[in-house]
C-alpha cells in the first residue's frame, strides 16, 4: 500500500526514508505470491520422471499407432522361429491396447535334424498365425536424450505387458466340416483331427504342441519421437497359467520383439 | 506403486525360476501291426504286408525295408518302395496319420530262407524298428489250396448271370485285408459252359481247378476281364435254365506269367414261397338275443336299461328266470336256444348267443352255464351255418365256473385266475379294478368300464350321471366261415386246429424248407398221411421215448399234426410228398364292439353337484383278433426250395457262404438271402 501509494503520488516526498534491509523486509512480507516462489530447479526436477505426463511427445493423444514387427522365439527346444507381422495399439485412459497378427516360421535347427533321425520327438508348434491381445501398463515415463546427439529428444515410456496369444493353425483344418472347425477354434487344445492333419505339415523331428493359446507377461520400451514415430522393443516370458486347460509342453519361453511404427 | 510392481517382480521371479526346464523328447513309441511274408511256390512270388502304427506322425521320412535270402542271392535292406517292378498291383493305402500300411509281391524264384520286413525311422538315419516276421512257405501242390487267388461264380437271383468273383488265399491274411493293405489281382474269364454237375467237397468247396466236364455246352459268352474283385458277365442263353452250373476257364498272372484253370458257379437254391396265402372267410355272425331277468319283481331298473343299451336288445323281450330254481329250468333254457338256432340257421349264417342275464341270484349263472355247455360246444366244430359260441353279459364279476363253456363261451365281465391259464372271456373282458376317482379341488373326474357290474356302475351313475356312463354304437361279432370239408382237432383248453378246406401243398422228394418266424405268428400247423397212421404213430412214440428223434416231433402221434416251423424237418427226414395245412384258434368269433367312452367330470359346490364328461369314439375287441382278417399270409415265412437245394446260399448280409447249402443249413432256420446285384461295387463283402 504504501509502495502503491508512493508510485501514485510523487510530489508527496515529506515522509521518511527507511533503510533497505526494511524496505526488503516490506516487500517480502506484503508480495502475495510469495509462498508460491519455487526455485527453478527444484520445479524442473518434480516435473521430469512423472509418469503421467508428457513431455516430448503426448502419446496420449494419439487415436491410433500402427507398428510392424519382428519378433525371435526362444521355446527351449531344438527348433528355430521367427514371428512378423503387424499390430494396432490404442491408447485408452492412460495405459495402451495392442491387437496384433503375426506369421511364426519354423524351421530345423542342427540338432532337430539329428533328433529326426531317432524314434524321438520333440514338441514344438509348425508354421502358424498368432493373434495377440497385448495390456500395456506405463510404469515409468519422461523425455530423454540420445546418441549421436543430432537426434532430438525422445519422449520414453517403459511399459509392462500383458498377452494373450492365439495360435491358428490353418492346414490343420483340411476335411474338418465347418462346425467341427468352429469347436475346435473355441478349444484350449488342437483336436486329434487336427494334430493329424499337422502331421503331415511338421518337421521331422516334431511332434505337435496341442496347446492353442497362451498368457505372456513382459516389459519393454516406447520411444516417441516429436513427429510420431516410435520404436517399440520388449521382452515377453510366456507364463504357464493355462497350462493344465491346453496340454502344451512347451511351459514357459521367451518372445523378444522388436515394432517400428507410426502413431496418428 | 513402482515398489508394487518391483515386489511382485520379486516375487514371481523365484516361482518362475525353477518352472523353466527344456521341452522333454518323447519316444514315438512305433510297433508293428502285422508285418507278415508269404512265399508260393507254385508262383514263385513273395507277398509282404505289413502295419506298422506310432503314437506319433510317422510320416514320409520313414520307410518299410524288406530283406531277404536265398541260395541265389541276398538283398540287404531295401526300400520297399524301390523293389520293382511288383509281380501284381498295389495300390498306395492311407492308414491314417500314425500308421504306415500297405503290400508288396516280389518275383522270387526259389523258396527264400528268411524274410524281414522293417521300418527305419527316418530315411537318412541308421535307427530301425525290426519286428518277429511272420513268414510261411506255400509249397507246390493244388490250385485250389496251394496258390494265392481262388476263383469262383456266383449267380444273381434269377440265376440268369454269373458273377465271377476272385478270393485271395493268404496263410495269415484274409481275403479282405490283403484288399485293404493295396493288392489287386487281375483275372479273366473265358470258355463259360453249362450243364447239370454236383459238387461238394470239403477241401475244395468253390471248385477250383477241378476241370469243366466234358458234357458242358458252351455259352458262347465273350471273355470278361477284370482287375476288381468281382465282375458280372452277359445273361446265359435260356437253355442253360435247368442246368446246375457253370465252368469257366480262369486265368490269373503271378511271376511265372499265366495261369489257367477251371472255376466253377454253381446256381442259387431256387425257391419260392411255399403256401403264400390260407383263405378263410370272416363274416358278422347272427346275433340270437336272450335277455334273461326276473319278470316277478324289479331288481334295478337302471341297470338292467344298461345291460339291454350294451347289447342292443333295447326290444328283446325278457325271458324270465324266476322259477330257475325248479327242476326243469335248465332244460327249458336249452330247449329254447336249440329252437332259436334252428330257426335262424336256416338263414345260412353262423350265429352267436348273445345273452343279458340281469340277475341277483348267485346260483342262477351256474343254471345258465349248465344250459350253455349243452348247447354251445357241441356246435362249434360244425360247418356254416353254426353256432359260433355264446356271450353272457352278466350283472356280476363271477365269471365262468365250466371249463367247458371256456373255448365258446365270452362271460363278461369276467375275473383273472392268477393261478391257471386265462381264457378269452378273463382276458378280454376282465372286470377293472376298483381305480378311486381323481379328485382336483371341487372338480371329480372318472370313467366307467363299458361292460361294467352292477355295483360299478351303480357307484358310478350316483357319482356322475347315467349320460356319463358310456354307450355302445354299434356290435358285430365276426367268425369263419367252416367249409363242409373242415376238420377240426380240438386241443382241449389251449384251442382248436382247423385244416379248412383241404388247403395242401406238394413237395417232391429232393425240396427242402427255410421257415422264418414272423412278428406275429398266425398259428399254422400242417399235417401228413404219415401222421394219421397208427402204425407210425406207435413207432414215433416209442423212438420219442428212446430219444431217437428231436423232441419236437412227439407231439405227433397224440395229435396228428405238428407246428408249421418242423416242415422242413420233417420233410428232411420223411420226404413226404403232400402236407395239409391247417390253422390253430383259440376262440371262435371277435366281438367288435363300438361305443362312445366318456371322461366323466362332476363339479361340486353349495352342496350340488353338476355332472359333464367328455365323449370320444372308441373300439374294443373281445374274443381272439385273430379274426379281424380273412387271410392269413405265409409269405414269406414259408418258403420251399424246388431245385439246387444242396447249393451254397447267400446270407441276409449278401455274404456267400460256399459250405453251407440250403437243405441243411435252413431246415430249421429262416432263408433271408441277399443276392448280388448289376451295378454293384466290384468288391462284394467275401470275409
Amino acid at each position: 500500500m504504501l509502495g502503491s501509494a508512493h508510485a501514485q503520488d510523487d510530489s508527496d516526498d515529506d515522509s521518511p526514508t527507511q533503510t533497505e534491509g526494511e524496505e526488503e523486509s516490506d516487500n517480502q512480507e506484503e508480495n502475495p505470491l510469495s509462498p508460491y516462489r519455487t526455485r527453478f530447479d527444484d520445479l524442473a526436477e518434480r516435473t521430469i520422471g512423472t509418469a503421467s505426463k508428457s513431455v516430448a511427445f503426448n502419446w496420449r493423444r494419439t487415436d491410433v499407432q500402427i507398428a510392424a514387427s519382428s519378433s525371435f522365439l526362444f521355446e527351449l527346444n531344438n527348433f528355430n522361429s521367427w514371428r512378423g507381422g503387424a499390430r494396432v495399439r490404442v491408447p485408452t485412459e492412460g495405459s495402451i491396447l495392442e491387437f496384433g497378427a503375426n506369421y511364426v516360421r519354423v524351421w530345423d535347427s542342427p540338432s532337430s535334424e539329428l533328433l529326426a533321425l531317432t524314434p524321438y520327438r520333440q514338441p514344438g508348434r509348425p508354421d502358424r498365425v498368432e493373434l495377440d491381445f497385448t495390456f500395456g501398463y506405463p510404469l515409468a515415463e519422461g523425455v530423454v536424450t540420445t546418441a549421436p546427439k543430432f537426434f532430438p529428444a525422445v519422449q520414453l515410456v517403459f511399459n509392462a505387458y500383458a498377452e494373450f496369444r492365439y495360435l491358428v493353425h490353418p492346414t490343420g483344418w483340411p476335411n474338418l466340416r465347418p462346425g467341427e472347425v468352429v469347436t475346435a477354434l473355441l478349444s484350449p487344445r488342437l483336436s486329434q483331427d487336427e494334430i493329424d492333419n499337422l502331421d503331415r505339415a511338421r518337421l521331422d523331428a516334431m511332434q505337435v504342441d496341442p496347446g492353442r493359446y497362451g498368457i505372456l507377461l513382459g516389459f519393454g520400451n516406447d520411444l516417441y519421437f516429436e513427429q510420431g514415430v516410435f520404436i517399440s522393443p520388449r521382452l515377453m516370458v510366456a507364463v504357464p497359467l493355462l497350462a493344465p486347460a491346453t496340454e502344451t509342453d512347451l511351459l514357459v519361453w521367451a518372445d523378444f520383439t522388436l515394432a517400428v511404427g507410426m502413431a496418428f | 506403486m513402482n515398489r508394487l510392481w518391483v515386489g511382485a517382480l520379486l516375487v514371481a521371479l523365484p516361482i518362475m525360476g525353477p518352472s523353466c526346464p527344456k521341452v522333454p523328447i518323447y519316444g514315438v513309441n512305433a510297433e508293428f501291426l502285422q508285418a507278415d511274408a508269404s512265399w508260393f511256390a507254385e508262383e514263385e512270388t513273395l507277398f509282404i504286408f505289413y502295419e506298422v502304427t506310432a503314437e506319433q506322425g510317422i510320416e514320409d521320412p520313414s520307410v518299410i525295408e524288406i530283406t531277404w535270402a536265398t541260395d541265389d542271392e541276398r538283398v540287404d535292406w531295401t526300400d520297399i518302395n524301390e523293389l520293382l517292378p511288383t509281380v501284381h498291383t498295389h495300390l498306395p493305402i492311407d492308414c491314417g496319420a500314425n500308421t504306415l500300411c500297405g503290400s508288396t509281391s516280389l518275383a522270387i524264384p526259389i523258396e527264400p530262407r528268411e524274410v524281414g520286413i522293417r521300418l527305419r525311422y527316418h530315411v537318412d538315419g541308421e535307427l530301425a524298428l525290426e519286428p518277429a516276421t511272420v513268414y510261411n512257405v506255400v509249397g507246390p501242390g493244388e490250385p485250389f489250396s496251394h496258390r494265392s487267388l481262388v476263383v469262383y461264380g456266383v449267380f444273381e437271383q434269377t440265376n440268369q448271370r454269373v458273377q465271377w468273383r476272385s478270393r485271395h488265399q493268404f496263410p495269415t491274411v484274409r481275403n479282405h485285408r490283403a484288399e485293404n493293405l493295396g493288392l489287386r489281382r487281375d483275372f479273366s474269364i473265358n470258355d463259360q459252359s453249362y450243364g447239370a454237375f454236383v459238387w461238394s467237397s470239403f477241401n475244395n468247396p468253390y471248385g477250383y481247378g477241378f476241370g469243366c466236364p466234358e458234357d458242358f455246352v458252351p455259352t458262347g459268352q465273350t471273355e470278361l476281364q477284370t482287375d476288381e474283385r468281382a465282375a458280372f458277365t452277359s445273361e446265359l442263353p435260356i437253355e442253360a435254365s435247368d442246368s446246375t452250373s457253370v465252368c469257366a476257364q480262369a486265368t490269373v498272372t503271378d511271376a511265372k506269367g499265366e495261369f489257367t484253370t477251371s472255376a466253377l458257379a454253381q446256381k442259387n437254391p431256387e425257391v419260392r414261397d411255399a403256401f403264400p396265402l390260407l383263405r378263410s372267410p370272416v363274416h358278422p355272425a347272427t346275433p340270437i338275443p336272450f335277455f334273461l331277468a326276473p319278470c316277478d319283481r324289479i331288481i334295478n331298473e337302471p341297470h338292467e336299461a344298461m345291460q339291454r343299451q350294451r347289447l342292443q336288445m333295447e326290444d328283446v323281450p325278457v325271458t324270465c328266470i324266476d322259477d330257475w330254481e325248479s327242476g326243469g329250468f335248465v332244460d327249458d333254457l336249452v330247449v329254447m336256444f336249440r329252437d332259436a338256432i334252428e330257426a335262424e340257421r336256416v338263414a345260412g349264417n353262423d350265429m352267436v348267443l348273445v345273452i343279458g342275464l340281469h340277475q341277483d341270484s348267485p346260483g342262477l349263472s351256474l343254471a345258465l352255464e349248465d344250459a350253455l355247455v349243452q348247447v354251445v360246444p357241441a356246435e362249434r366244430h360244425r360247418s356254416t351255418p353254426r353256432l359260433a359260441g355264446a356271450m353272457v353279459y352278466d350283472s356280476t364279476a363271477r365269471g365262468m365256473s365250466n371249463p367247458a363253456l371256456a373255448s365258446a363261451t365270452l362271460w363278461c365281465p369276467s375275473t383273472i385266475a392268477f393261478d391257471e391259464i386265462p381264457d378269452a372271456s378273463s382276458r378280454t373282458c376282465a372286470a377293472a379294478p376298483d381305480v378311486p376317482d381323481f379328485v382336483l379341488g371341487p372338480f371329480t373326474f372318472g370313467q366307467l368300464q363299458i361292460l361294467p357290474t352292477r355295483r360299478a356302475y351303480l357307484d358310478f351313475i350316483e357319482t356322475y350321471s347315467n349320460a356319463q356312463a358310456g354307450e355302445v354304437t354299434s356290435l358285430e361279432f365276426l367268425t369263419p366261415e367252416f367249409a363242409t370239408t373242415s376238420d377240426h382237432i380240438d386241443l382241449g383248453e389251449y384251442g382248436v386246429v382247423t385244416f379248412l378246406n383241404g388247403e395242401t401243398l406238394a413237395a417232391d422228394a429232393d425240396d427242402a424248407f427255410s421257415y422264418c418266424v414272423p412278428d406275429e405268428p398266425e398259428g399254422f400247423v400242417f399235417r401228413s398221411d404219415l401222421m394219421q397212421d397208427p402204425d407210425f404213430q406207435d413207432a414215433l412214440r416209442e423212438a420219442c421215448w428212446d430219444g431217437a428223434v428231436p423232441e419236437e416231433l412227439c407231439i405227433v402221434p397224440d395229435l396228428g399234426l405238428l407246428q408249421i416251423e418242423f416242415i422242413g424237418l420233417w420233410h428232411s427226414l420223411l420226404a413226404e410228398p403232400t402236407y395239409e395245412i391247417g390253422l390253430f384258434w383259440e376262440f371262435p368269433f371277435l366281438l367288435r364292439m363300438e361305443y362312445e367312452a366318456v371322461l366323466a367330470g362332476s363339479a361340486s359346490a353349495f352342496g350340488v353337484s353338476v355332472p359333464f364328461g367328455f365323449a370320444s369314439p372308441a373300439e374294443e375287441y373281445f374274443g381272439t383278433a385273430q379274426w379281424v382278417n380273412d387271410e392269413f399270409s405265409l409269405e414269406p415265412e414259408l418258403i420251399q426250395c424246388r431245385r439246387f437245394c444242396d447249393h451254397p446260399t447267400f446270407g441276409s448280409a449278401g455274404v456267400y457262404h460256399v459250405t453251407e447249402p440250403f437243405r441243411f443249413t435252413y431246415s430249421q432256420g429262416c432263408y433271408l438271402p441277399k443276392y448280388p446285384e448289376l451295378g454293384d461295387s466290384g468288391f462284394p463283402l467275401d470275409p
